[in-house]
């Protein structure tokens, strides 16, 4: 019997299933190394198609203020292959080829066309959701959605663009909390996702770099940058406290552990003050291992390594004073451990005993 | 677990299965861990970012140029943390994360008391020395451990000091007929991997092993692609056997990855340099032939026509190795 029979008949069994087993068809969303693979390979050769189409362009035409209208004709042919069904994957790279190449035109066409970078990015924005809903490849809708958080940042501008992380922080953790109700749109929701998920992260590192002093050169943190990550921290906060309160009372039926969740999550809601994005991360490491998703969870523990590393390195205080922080926050980590430890040996020894 | 998650998943995209059930369907199936599970996770994790903050506070908190403590007591400090790290391990043993983590974190300390000497003594060494006798001090307790935690953070400090001392002795060639300095860290890591596999065969498979072998490997490829690369754009063509090694190294690879025990990653992580190295050749071999525009719709017709035939190679392959726990009967008496 193979695996899958076995589990449609314990669905059946529990009356969740009914009827014969369906035939499986082919997944057509390729597996994590494939993507990699294809990802890199797509980037790399929508770089040298970009550069092959604008060289083209300037040859024939010397002037390049209508650039933009064969980026629409770029966009327009690659939404228009994309809907293909069963589209080859060599037919998939040129399309993510030819889009890339399109929006790079188009926003290049405007910005020289308009002399307004707010143009430009809501020329872009507005292009990355039209893609997202009209692409028919899933890769490339997730790439859409990850170039409009882009769009949106430079479309905020200054200082505003810092109001971002509680949006997309509220977006992304509410589309992870989610995903398993609502997984008949997985189609479009898979890939906004993942796509929304990148752009948070890239924001998280963006703001930590801006904030950091080793990118003082940047000239972002000038006027009121203080106030306003303060209040970007505060909202963060706040969201991911109610988002996790969600989680904890779907997943946690201990009384006291979801007393000691509770109070950790309110300890690094407070954190989060002093590191703006470090409650989001923490958010999705958990919603991670809930929902037993290996590439989330093991892409956090990155993240978290690297912004405790780059966020430790930028804080222009004295080393004694990194060191007593960073031994503080160890110790602090330390007892979380023996309570979790503590409180999860009964659970063990249960579930051994039910098993 | 995953592929359960996943096939019940696939039934609700497709219909099958309603999306208001599908989390009772996980739970029925154990496709999620349990709450237990959930929670001793979280518990290592919390373990290990506690001993990375403690490891790099005490490491601080010597780099600190302090005036007010003497030598004595500054050495008192780091000797009695390195004490301490090991307290542990007299109540538990190396099984226990708990047993794992001290002597992580003590072998980290060795690093800090060694550099606490070089500081306080101005004994003269170059910073290579320091991560050499460090990575000799901890060898017996890595080599008596036998955690790949450890062996990681062994071969770091020696990649560490191998490059270091590239720098400080101003190494600028090797011998030939392999002159580039980076020669050396390739056979460094590239014996690593080779004495990895060998002392892992023996050992329970684990995740970890898995990765550690992975990490190592990956290392390696990317090190001989940048050789290779390096190899192909410089105009003194010393080092004649790069491209032969490159070849020789990947066939291991495949080998190894393909025959042997099958890695899709690997195998992914190897055909990607191939098409790095094959656009680098043509650039290079035709950038004088061609016209500025051809040439760049050449690299990226090859670019795409060589990852989507590696792309069908490698879905091929998972295919074959899925089908004899995916395949359906249909109509399949349940």
């Amino acid at each position: 019997m193979t695996h899958s029979v076995a589990l449609w008949q314990q669905l059946q069994a529990k009356g969740l299933v009914f009827g014969d087993q369906p035939i499986a068809e082919y997944n057509q969303q390729p597996a994590f190394f494939l993507r990699i693979l294809l990802g890199a390979s797509g980037w790399l050769s929508a770089l040298f198609f970009t550069v092959f189409i604008s060289t083209l362009f300037i040859s024939v035409f010397s002037e390049i203020s209508n650039i933009w209208g064969l980026g629409l004709v770029l966009c327009a042919i690659s939404i228009w292959i994309s809907r293909t069904p069963k589209i080859p994957l060599f037919l998939e790279q040129f399309v993510f080829a030819c889009s890339m190449t399109g929006q790079t035109l188009i926003t290049f066409g405007v910005l020289d066309s308009s002399d307004s970078s707010q143009l430009a990015a809501a020329a872009l924005l507005v292009l990355e959701i039209i893609l997202f809903i009209s692409i028919g490849i899933r890769s490339q809708r997730a790439a859409a959605l990850f170039l409009a958080c882009g769009a949106l940042l430079w479309l905020l501008g200054q200082q505003t663009w810092l109001y971002a992380l509680p949006v997309l922080s509220a977006a992304v953790i509410g589309l992870w909390l989610n995903n398993l109700r609502v997984y008949k749109g997985a189609a479009y929701l898979q890939p906004a996702t993942v796509g929304l998920t990148l752009g948070l992260w890239v924001t998280i590192f963006i703001i930590l770099l801006a904030n950091s002093t080793e990118f003082s050169w940047w000239n972002i943190t000038q006027g009121h940058w203080h106030t306003h990550l303060w209040i970007t921290a505060a909202l963060t906060s706040i969201v991911c406290l109610g988002l996790a309160w969600q989680l904890i009372r779907r997943s946690v039926q201990h009384t006291q552990l979801r007393y000691i969740a509770l109070f950790i999550s309110i300890f690094i809601g407070l954190v989060n003050l002093k590191m703006p994005g470090l409650a989001p991360l923490c958010l999705l490491l958990c919603i991670g291992v809930k929902q037993a998703h290996t590439r989330l969870i093991w892409l956090n523990l990155l993240a978290l390594a690297a912004y405790f590393m780059l966020y430790y390195y930028s804080l222009n205080s004295s080393l004694l004073y990194k060191s007593i922080l960073l031994c503080a926050s160890g110790a602090i980590l330390l007892i979380v451990y023996t309570l979790l430890n503590r409180y999860a040996r009964p659970l063990i020894t249960e579930s051994k005993t039910d098993a | 677990m995953s592929d359960s998650r996943q096939q019940i998943l696939d039934w609700v995209a497709s219909g099958h299965l309603d999306a208001d059930k599908v989390e009772q369907a996980l739970t029925i199936t154990h496709s999620v861990p349990s709450a237990a599970d959930h929670l001793h996770f979280l518990s290592q994790v919390v373990l290990a970012f506690a001993v990375l903050l403690l490891c790099s506070g005490v490491i601080f908190f010597f780099a600190y140029n302090w005036d007010d403590l003497s030598r004595y007591s500054k050495f008192a400090i780091a000797q009695g943390a390195l004490i301490l790290s090991l307290l542990p391990l007299l109540r538990v043993n190396l099984q226990q994360p708990t047993g794992q983590a001290s002597l992580f974190v003590a072998c980290v300390l060795v690093g800090a008391l060694l550099a606490l000497m070089g500081q306080t003594y101005q004994s003269g060494a170059d910073t290579y020395q320091l991560f050499l006798v460090w990575a000799l001090l901890i060898s017996p307790w890595v080599l008596l451990a036998r955690l790949p935690a450890l062996w990681l953070l062994l071969l770091v400090l020696l990649n560490m000091s191998v490059l270091l001392a590239l720098g400080d002795l101003s190494i600028r060639h090797l011998f030939a007929p392999l002159t580039h300095p980076v020669w050396s860290i390739f056979a460094l890591n590239f014996s690593a991997v080779g004495l990895w596999i060998l002392s892992t065969t023996h050992l329970p498979a684990s995740r970890l092993l898995h990765w550690g072998e992975q990490a190592i490997s990956l290392y390696s490829l990317l090190i001989i692609t940048f050789l290779a690369m390096e190899y192909v754009y410089s105009s003194a063509h010393s080092d004649g056997l790069t491209l032969p090694i490159w070849a020789g190294f990947n066939a291991w690879c495949l080998y190894r990855y393909r025959m042997r025990q099958l890695d899709l990653v690997m195998l992914a992580a190897l055909l990607m340099a191939a098409i790095v190295l094959t656009v680098t050749i043509l650039a290079h071999a035709l950038s004088d032939i061609l016209p500025v525009e051809i040439l760049f719709l050449l690299l990226a017709l090859s670019v795409m026509g060589l990852s989507s035939a590696g792309a069908v190679w490698l879905r091929q392959l998972s295919q074959q190795t899925s089908l004899p726990r995916r395949a359906v009967k249909p109509g399949a008496q349940p």
